[in-house]
């Protein structure tokens, strides 16, 4: 499974954010998404989850050689300001999207086993999401994608509100999931980005490029990033 | 001072010509013509900031004659435009002592005042406070003069008093608010107590003083000659030995940068209008935590139901209060007409009949009075702000099947709800006719029952097809699509034509009814089609 990003465009009145974003990503691997504040990460994400409209291109999968566009209910989005309704407690939200996801679920499975999975206290899941710390939010929004498993999920900046117990937690959750899945994972840590991922995208003016896996591994890798990041910076 | 004055003005002028900019690119269609790049264009910025200042000039002038002239001429041309012009003067002047040299004195002071531009210079722009308030205040007196003279003479010319009256009260009004401006800083200066932020005092203030100078217009008590007191030579000495010894203070105050930093908090909610207007609209519909105890949270508590009907059931209840409150405040004061309407029959049976007469004929109201008995607007902000806001981010909600399931179950919870104040009008119109010595049939009854609650369902489509298909609420929830308030007057004004319709309330029912039918249906089929499109976060 492959998904394609062919020439994806995206401007905001008169600044081109996306200037034609032409890549691959394949399964079982998660790519760190590294670009520097503005360079469109958040907006590429917004594109591909139809939150936006892209202005031109398009989105696709591709499956033993067809390719169909993507959906809004192939990807898991968990957003870097968690976006749940307040009004539920984290139980009742699970079960809510349980229920309409039912075709998707292992079957089976229970809310509880869910909560499990992320090691979310007993007594914090019938409280209202109002009251949950940025964390906690953070730990519903990847249950999501836990439950439904779509084949792609889009990670923006998520792993900066965990402690590094959770943290750790979620990245071998990740690692874990990584198989049956194309996992984007933007971030501007650049360590993490490095730790995690296997192989790294920069978005940097407007387009996708590619960083040759060796440099991931080599000791200059933050020199050379960093040149690359600078390097042509349309706001510099 | 002047150079003081010309930055204050000139950071004034950029950001009221960048606001101007800012406003004309959301207006639709006209607003793409300009593009994210004019905020650089300088040349046009210049003649913004210039049409900025002719504007705020403008305003100055037109205040001042909208306060004169509706706030004072008006009242005394309709409660006395019959006395002689001399007492009608009288009054004028009277109001004007009061409120102007009264009421404004303690309320309307603006050297403690917390704005925006005293924070952007004095905090952010590190202007010296002394120098900033000088200029400020200066500017604030001379404007106050100029902005009042022409107003002032104008009304006393109204009047046939001569011109000059006008001359000096501007004076005397600048003097004697000079004064104050100065008991206002020397209070803060020795007790630490801005005035304007004493909201008892200031409000206590300001009822009695339009207390008092209102009352005169009914009780016609008013001093006579108030031209000769104001304007003689004792009072106008008073006013300029006043004003001279207050601006001799204002200038030499040597501690200006506490008297700024007191009102410039940076959580000051009337430093930014915008937010508090945002915090009180959210607080309106916002889900408390503390609402809810902890076995109203627990997972039996909707064990029978699943997805959207199980979505909406705990939505419901966590919102009981837009829902039940409104219709239980509905539901009494149906009570309290019906019981008022029950005793009028006992007690005054002439009356009553001539009142019951109307009602039979009334039900061409009954669309203006039924749209103010559902409940549905303050519902779909709760909707959108607690609910929708956040799902609307994910994918699986946005599925057209999703968006309709959803809109079905609001649907009939909404109209359900509506249909209770309904029922409990038709209830308490016909017991109200029936009872009387009008003659009643079963089908009038019939007809009348049927035109009402038809209109509550209407209502009830009305608002929830509204909210589906111009979703005009941004996250800050004000009403942003301009479509909504059009379609919305339309409606509003179709309700008002039909008051006037005079036929027999049996065709008036028919023709509602089809109206309704029809409305209904269009926007069931618009929601339908459509609702997948619009019904987004803009």
């Amino acid at each position: 499974m492959e998904l394609i990003l062919d020439n994806i465009r995206k401007c905001y009145n008169d600044k081109q954010v996306l200037k034609g974003v032409d890549f691959t990503f394949e399964k079982g691997k998660i790519y760190g998404l590294l670009g520097r504040n503005g360079a469109g990460k958040t907006s590429l994400f917004n594109c591909l989850s139809g939150e936006v409209r892209m202005d031109s291109g398009g989105a696709f999968l591709r499956r033993n050689e067809v390719s169909l566009p993507l959906t809004d209910n192939e990807i898991g989005y968990v957003f870097s300001l968690p976006i749940l309704p307040e009004f539920l407690t984290g139980y009742e939200f699970v079960k809510f999207y349980m229920d309409i996801n039912r075709d998707k679920i292992q079957p089976g499975r229970t809310a509880e086993d869910y909560f499990n999975i992320i090691s979310f206290e007993e007594e914090d899941r019938h409280r209202l999401i109002k009251g949950y710390s940025h964390g906690m939010k953070n730990k519903i929004q990847m249950l999501c994608f836990i439950i439904t498993r779509p084949p792609l999920i889009l990670l923006d900046e998520p792993l900066t509100s965990f402690d590094v117990v959770v943290a750790l937690e979620i990245k071998k959750l990740l690692r874990e999931m990584k198989q049956d899945h194309i996992i984007i994972f933007s971030t501007h840590i650049l360590q993490l980005a490095a730790d995690l991922c296997d192989e790294l995208v920069i978005l940097n003016n407007g387009i996708l490029q590619e960083i040759p896996a060796d440099l991931l591994r080599s000791p200059e890798f933050e020199e050379k990033i960093i040149a690359l990041l600078k390097d042509g910076n349309s706001h510099a | 001072m002047l150079s003081t004055l010309n930055t204050i003005m000139d950071i004034r002028g950029v950001s009221g010509a960048n606001r101007i900019m800012y406003y004309f690119m959301r207006i639709p269609w006209l607003g793409t013509l300009m593009k994210d790049n004019v905020y650089s264009n300088r040349t046009l910025k210049k003649s913004f900031t210039i049409a900025a200042l002719i504007l705020r000039i403008l305003y100055g002038f037109l205040t001042k004659f909208a306060y004169l002239g509706l706030i004072i001429y008006l009242p005394v041309s309709l409660a006395g435009g019959d006395l002689p012009q001399p007492q009608q003067y009288n009054l004028y002047l009277h109001i004007l002592l009061l409120l102007s040299f009264g009421v404004s004195a303690v309320s309307n002071a603006v050297i403690l005042e917390p704005k925006r531009d005293k924070y952007i210079c004095v905090k952010l722009m590190r202007m010296p406070a002394d120098k900033y308030m000088h200029a400020v205040m200066g500017l604030r007196v001379v404007s106050f003069f100029i902005y009042f003279v022409p107003a002032m003479m104008v009304f006393a010319g109204i009047y046939g008093a001569p011109l000059w009256h006008g001359l000096v009260l501007a004076l005397l009004l600048t003097l004697w608010r000079t004064a104050a401006e100065a008991v206002h800083l020397r209070i803060f200066d020795r007790k630490e107590i801005v005035v304007i932020k004493q909201n008892m005092l200031v409000w206590s203030i300001v009822g009695v003083g339009y207390l008092l100078a209102f009352l005169p217009l009914y009780t016609g008590g008013v001093l006579q000659n108030m031209d000769e007191v104001l304007l003689s030579l004792p009072a106008v000495l008073a006013a300029l030995i006043a004003g001279v010894i207050g601006a001799v203070y204002l200038v030499k105050y040597p501690r200006y940068r506490s008297a700024v930093d007191a009102v410039t908090k940076i959580d000051d909610p009337l430093l930014d209008m915008g937010r508090m207007m945002k915090e009180a609209n959210l607080k309106q519909v916002e889900t408390k935590e503390k609402d809810f105890p902890a076995e109203q949270l627990r997972p039996e508590q909707f064990a029978g139901k699943s997805g959207y009907a199980y979505l909406n059931a705990i939505f419901f209840s966590r919102h009981r209060r837009f829902l039940v409150q409104p219709i239980q405040r509905r539901l009494m004061i149906i009570g309290v007409l019906f019981a008022a309407g029950l005793l009028l029959q006992l007690a005054a049976p002439e009356l009553s009949s001539r009142l019951v007469s109307y009602l039979v004929r009334a039900l061409p109201v009954f669309v203006i009075v039924m749209n103010f008995t559902s409940i549905g607007e303050l519902v779909c902000k709760a909707m959108f702000f607690n609910c929708d806001l956040s799902l609307l981010r994910y994918g699986f909600y946005r599925d057209r099947s999703a968006i309709l399931s959803n809109f079905r179950v609001r649907l009939l919870r909404i109209s359900g709800l509506n249909l209770i104040p309904a029922a409990a009008i038709c209830v308490a119109v016909n017991l109200l006719i029936f009872l009387s010595a009008e003659s009643w049939s079963a089908a009038d009854s019939l007809i009348y029952s049927a035109t009402v609650l038809g209109l509550s369902l209407f209502f009830s489509v009305h608002h929830l097809f509204m909210y589906y298909i111009f979703q005009p609420y941004s996250t800050e929830l004000n009403v942003k699509n301009p479509f909504f308030s059009i379609v919305n007057s339309i409606i509003m004004g179709v309700a008002v034509i039909s008051m006037q319709f005079k036929g027999a309330p049996g065709q008036f029912a028919i023709l509602v009814l089809l109206a309704a039918a029809v409305y209904m249906l269009t926007a069931l089929l618009l929601v339908y089609k459509y609702s997948y499109k619009t019904f987004r976060v803009k």
